[in-house]
C-alpha cells in the first residue's frame, strides 16, 4: 500500500518568490546544501566531504548501515557536532550551527529515536518546555488553541490535557513531532521514527508526514529500512561508511538494488525456514507466570508460554509491554509473584541467573553495553564472563589460565568471523556487530539447550543481522529452544516457527506463521484482541 | 568567539603523563608560594625538604618506614576500590589488626621468640579481616551502604580501643592511656641493623604484588573487577556480588590489618590510641591517585612517604611546619585527578552564526 503518492517537488512548495530570490533559475529550491562536510571521529572518518542537498517541500529518505554516517550527518545539520571540514548552507546562505539552539532559531528541529517527553506532565505542558517566550508569563489558553489548531491542520487527535504517561508510543512520537512545528520549523529530522511503532503508527505517521510535506515542510527521513524509503521518500540518499554514495528519486531503481548499494554487496533478505513444527516436550516451561516491573506495576500478567526443541518462539510486541520482564524473570534475575519455571521437565525451586545458566539456558540481553558485557574488559576476559569458575579456564583451585582463554578466544574470534586484532583487544573499541558476535559466541560455546535472545539484532548493520539469523537458525537445527524478543516484526516473520503477540503484560495470542496477517498481528500489538 | 568544552574520545598516554607533570610542577608552584608567604626561604625549604626526604642512607631508609603503613593500606585501598567496593574503614581496620595483634601476642606469654613475626602478620590480617567482615555480611544480608557502616565503624574501633587503654590494657600505675612497652623479643625482626629497617616495607612490597597478583590472575579478582566495571552485567551472568565483596572488604580489611600491626611491632612498640595519624585516609588518596592500580601505588606511596619524612627536617632547618606538606599532598592528589579529567577534554573554538 502506497500512501503518499510521488509528487512533483514544486506543487508542494508555497513559496516560489523566495526560491527565486534566493536561488533564481532553480524550480527545486534547495533548502538545505551541504558542501564537501567532512567530520572525523579518532580513528573513524564518519562523514567524508558528503554534498548532500534538500529540497524545499520532498521527504528526503537517508538510507545506509548502522555506521554508515546517517546520524552524524543530522547531527551536523541540527548543530549538535560541528564539522571538520565544508559547509552548510541554509536558504542559500553560509551559516554555521554551532547549536542544536541556533539550528532550532534557523527553523531546522529534530525528532530523536528516544523521546524527550517527561511523562507525568501533560501534553501542552511538555509542548511549552521547549519553546521560548518573552515575558514572564505564559497564556496558556492561547497557546491550547494554536496546538488545536495544529493538531486539526494535521488530523492529529491528542488532547493536549492529557498527560504523557497515558499516551501510546505512537502519540508521544507525535507530540514530539509537533513540538518542533509548533517551533515554527522549516526542516524536520526524524531519526529512525519507525523503530518503536506498530505497522498501523508507521501508517499513521507516513499520512500525517505526507500532509506536512504538502504545507511546505521539508522533512530529512532517517531509516535502514527499505520497505519505508519506497513508501513515502521523494528522494533517496544512500550513505555507506561516511561516503555519499547516491542520490536519487525514488522508484527509480528496485529494492535489491537499494539494498545492494546500501550493503556494498549481494546478501540474502530471507533466510531459510524450518518447516516441521516441533512436538517434542518442551525444554523451558513457563506457566501462569506474574512479575512486577521496577515501578512495581504488574508487568507480567499470567504467561504461560513453552520452549520447544528445533523451535524458535518469537515474541512480537512493541516496546516496554512485558518483553524485558519476561527476559528478566526468565534468566533469573527477576522474582515473580506467582507461576514457575520448569527446564527440562523439573521445576526450578530457587531461580537465580548461575542456577538457569547451569541448566543450560544461555542469553543474549538487549542492552549489549549495559547487560551484556563489561566495555573496559578484553574480548578473552568477557568470553568467561559467567564462565569464569569452569574447571576449562582455571589453573588450580584460585587462578585463571589465560593461555587456554586466549586459545579459546582466538577459536571463537574464527568461528564467528569477529574482525580484532587480538583476543586482548579491549572489547569497547569493536563495532556494534563484532560486539554482538562476542556475547553470541560466548553463549554458543556452551552449547545451550536453550537460548533466550532479547533484541539480539538491534541497531546493528545488515551484515551482522544477517549473521547472528544464520546462527540463530543454526542453534535451532541443532535442537536448541529458542526464544526471540524481537521489535522488529519482520525479523519475527522471518525467523519464527511460532508467535506469540505480547501486550500489556499479556500474551494475547500463540500462532504459527501464516495463520495470521501483517494487519492482523498488528491490531494485536495495538492491544486489539483477535476474536476467537 | 566562545570557547566551549569537548570531551576527547581518545586520550594518549603522552597526554595524560604530560597533565601529571603540569600538574606535579603546579603543586610544588603553590605550595613554594605558600612557604614564601610565611616568611621562608623557598629554596633552602625544598633543599631540606629533598635532604630530609632521600638526602642520604639514613634519610632514604627512614622514608622507607613511613612508607610502609601507607602503602599497606592503599593496597587494601586498591583491592576494594577496583569492585567500587568504597572501604572507608581502612583506619579502623588498621587499629582492630593492630589491636588483634596486640592481644595475641598479650595472651600468648613464653612461646619462642620466632613465632611472633607470625603473631604479627596473622593477628593483624585477622583482626582487619574481622572488621571487614562486618561491612561485608551487612551488605550482603541487608543492603546496608559500605561507605555507612565502614565509616561508622572507624568510630566503633576507636571508642573501644579507648575503653581498653583505660581498663584492661593500660600499663598500671600510668598517667597515660596506653600498654605497656612491648617486650623486644617480640619486635618485628629486622632488614637492616644501621640505620635499623624492619621487615614491614618488604611485607607491604609482598602485600603489593600479591594485590596485583590476586587482581589480574586470579577467579576472584577477576569477580572483581567484573563487579567494579559492570555489576548489571557481571548480575545477568551470574556472577555473585555479595560473596564477592564480602570477601574483597575481608581481605582488603586484612591488608589494613597488617599496616597496623606492622607499625605497632615494628616502629611504635607500644599501642596507643595515636598509632595512626591517618594511614587509612592517606592509603586512600594514594589508592585514587595511583588510578586504583596497585602497582603505580608503590612510587605513589613512596613520593608521600618520602614528602613525610622530609617535612620533620624541613621544620628543623626552616621552622615551616610539617603540615605544609599535608597541603602539598592534597595539592597533588587534587591536581593530578583534576588533570586526568581535564585531558579528557579539549578547547575548542565555536562561533556563532547570524
Amino acid at each position: 500500500m502506497t500512501l503518499i503518492k510521488q509528487e512533483n517537488h514544486q506543487e508542494g512548495f508555497p513559496e516560489p518568490g523566495l526560491a527565486n530570490l534566493t536561488n533564481p533559475g532553480n524550480e527545486s529550491y534547495e533548502i538545505i546544501k551541504t558542501i564537501n562536510l567532512t567530520k572525523r571521529f579518532p580513528l573513524v572518518l564518519a562523514l567524508d566531504h558528503i554534498n548532500f542537498d534538500l529540497r524545499k517541500g520532498e521527504i528526503h529518505a537517508l538510507l545506509g548501515e548502522n555506521g554508515a554516517g546517517k546520524t552524524t550527518l543530522s547531527e551536523c545539520l541540527y548543530g549538535y557536532y560541528q564539522p571538520d571540514e565544508g559547509e552548510i548552507y541554509y536558504k542559500g546562505k553560509k551559516v554555521i550551527l554551532s547549536s542544536p539552539r541556533s539550528a532550532i532559531s534557523l527553523g531546522i528541529g529534530m525528532v530523536h529515536q528516544h523521546f524527550v517527553l517527561i511523562r507525568s506532565h501533560s501534553v501542552l505542558e511538555n509542548i511549552l518546555l521547549g519553546t521560548r517566550h518573552k515575558g514572564f508569563r505564559i497564556d496558556v489558553s492561547k497557546a491550547k488553541s494554536k496546538f488545536e489548531i495544529l493538531c486539526k491542520d494535521y488530523g492529529l487527535d491528542i488532547n493536549p490535557d492529557s498527560l504523557i504517561s497515558q499516551l501510546s508510543v505512537g502519540q508521544q512520537q507525535w507530540v514530539e513531532i509537533l513540538r518542533s512545528i509548533y517551533e515554527g520549523i522549516e526542516v524536520l529530522i526524524l531519526d529512525e521514527p519507525t523503530a518503536v511503532l506498530t505497522p498501523q503508527e508507521t501508517n499513521d505517521l507516513f499520512q500525517v508526514l505526507g500532509r506536512m510535506k504538502n504545507k511546505g515542510l521539508s522533512i530529512i527521513f532517517i531509516t535502514h529500512k527499505l520497505k519505508e524509503v519506497n513508501q513515502i521518500a521523494d528522494r533517496i540518499t544512500i550513505l555507506r561508511k561516511g561516503k555519499h554514495i547516491v542520490t536519487l528519486n525514488n522508484n527509480e531503481i528496485s529494492e535489491k538494488k537499494l539494498a545492494y548499494m546500501m550493503v556494498g554487496r549481494e546478501f540474502s533478505i530471507a533466510p531459510p525456514k524450518n518447516e516441521f513444527q516441533s512436538r517434542e516436550p518442551p525444554i523451558v516451561e513457563l506457566s501462569d507466570i506474574c512479575a512486577f516491573n521496577d515501578q512495581k506495576v504488574l508487568a507480567l500478567n499470567h504467561i504461560s508460554l513453552g520452549l520447544r526443541p528445533n523451535e524458535i518462539l518469537g515474541i512480537a510486541g512493541v516496546s516496554g509491554n512485558g518483553q524485558k520482564e519476561l527476559f528478566e524473570v526468565l534468566i533469573g534475575i527477576r522474582g515473580k509473584k506467582t507461576g514457575s519455571i520448569g527446564v527440562k521437565g523439573k521445576k526450578v525451586l530457587k531461580s537465580s541467573p548461575s542456577i538457569i545458566m547451569s541448566l543450560g539456558v544461555g542469553s543474549v540481553p538487549e542492552d549489549r553495553f549495559q547487560e551484556g558485557l563489561i566495555p573496559n574488559f578484553t574480548i578473552s576476559e568477557n568470553l568467561i564472563l559467567g564462565f569464569q569458575d569452569s574447571p576449562a579456564y582455571r589453573i588450580g583451585l584460585f587462578f585463571l589460565n589465560y593461555q587456554a582463554i586466549d586459545n579459546y578466544a582466538k577459536q571463537c574470534i574464527s568461528d564467528f568471523e569477529i574482525v580484532a586484532n587480538s583476543p586482548q583487544q579491549q572489547i569497547q573499541t569493536l563495532s556494534g556487530g563484532n560486539i554482538q558476535r562476542v556475547i553470541l559466541a560466548r553463549e554458543l560455546s556452551q552449547n545451550p539447550d536453550c537460548l533466550i535472545a532479547n533484541q539480539p539484532t538491534r541497531g546493528l548493520d545488515v551484515g551482522a543481522v544477517e549473521y547472528i539469523h544464520k546462527r540463530l537458525l543454526e542453534l535451532r537445527d541443532q535442537g536448541a529452544a529458542i526464544l526471540l524478543i524481537s521489535e522488529d516484526l519482520d525479523e519475527i516473520l522471518a525467523l519464527s516457527d511460532r508467535i506469540a503477540v505480547m501486550y500489556r503484560g499479556e500474551i494475547l495470542k500463540n500462532f504459527a506463521p501464516g495463520e495470521q496477517t501483517i494487519e492482523e498481528i498488528g491490531l494485536m500489538m495495538a492491544g486489539i484482541r483477535p476474536d476467537v | 568567539m566562545p570557547i566551549r568544552f569537548e570531551k576527547r574520545q581518545h586520550v594518549g598516554r603522552l597526554r595524560q603523563l604530560a597533565a601529571i607533570g603540569i600538574a606535579l610542577a603546579t603543586s610544588l608552584l603553590i605550595t613554594a608560594i605558600l612557604v614564601y608567604a610565611a616568611g621562608a626561604d623557598v629554596t633552602a625549604a625544598f633543599a631540606s625538604l629533598y635532604q630530609g626526604a632521600i638526602g642520604d642512607k639514613t634519610a632514604l631508609i627512614n622514608t622507607l618506614i613511613v612508607t610502609t603503613p601507607i602503602l599497606l593500606t592503599s593496597e587494601a585501598a586498591v583491592l576494594a576500590f577496583r569492585g567500587n567496593i568504597w572501604n572507608i574503614g581502612l583506619e579502623g581496620q588498621l587499629y582492630a589488626g593492630a589491636m588483634f595483634a596486640y592481644w595475641i601476642y598479650a595472651s600468648t606469654n613464653g612461646i619462642p621468640a620466632g613465632f611472633y613475626p607470625l603473631i604479627i602478620i596473622l593477628g593483624g590480617f585477622i583482626g582487619g579481616g574481622i572488621l571487614g567482615f562486618i561491612p561485608g555480611i551487612l551488605k550482603s544480608k541487608f543492603q546496608v551502604d559500605v561507605i555507612i557502616s565502614t565509616v561508622m565503624l572507624n568510630y566503633v574501633i576507636a571508642y573501644f580501643l579507648d575503653f581498653l587503654l583505660g581498663s584492661s590494657w593500660r600499663v598500671p600505675g600510668s598517667f597515660y592511656y596506653q600498654t605497656a612497652l612491648i617486650d623486644e623479643k617480640a619486635d618485628l625482626p629486622l632488614l637492616i641493623n644501621n640505620p635499623p629497617l624492619h621487615m614491614g616495607f618488604l611485607v607491604a612490597l609482598i602485600m603489593a604484588g600479591a594485590v596485583y597478583i590476586i587482581l589480574k590472575w586470579s577467579r576472584f579478582g577477576y569477580k572483581i573487577r567484573a563487579i567494579g566495571e559492570n555489576p548489571r552485567a557481571s548480575l545477568f551472568k551470574g556472577i555473585n556480588a555479595a560473596r564477592t565483596i564480602t570477601i574483597a572488604l575481608i581481605l582488603s580489611g586484612g591488608v589494613a590489618g597488617l599496616a597496623g600491626a606492622i607499625e605497632l611491632f615494628g616502629l611504635r612498640h607500644r599501642l596507643r590510641s595515636d598509632l595512626s595519624p591517618g594511614f587509612g585516609w592517606t592509603g586512600m588518596m594514594i589508592a585514587m591517585l595511583a588510578g586504583r592500580d596497585p602497582i603505580i601505588a608503590i612510587p605513589a606511596a613512596l613520593f608521600f612517604g618520602a614528602l613525610e619524612n622530609g617535612s620533620l627536617k624541613m621544620q628543623i632547618t626552616t621552622g615551616v611546619p610539617t603540615s605544609l606538606v599535608d597541603v602539598l599532598q592534597a595539592l597533588v592528589v587534587f591536581l593530578i585527578l583534576g588533570s586526568q579529567v581535564i585531558a579528557n577534554y579539549r578547547l575548542r573554538r565555536v562561533a556563532y552564526e547570524h
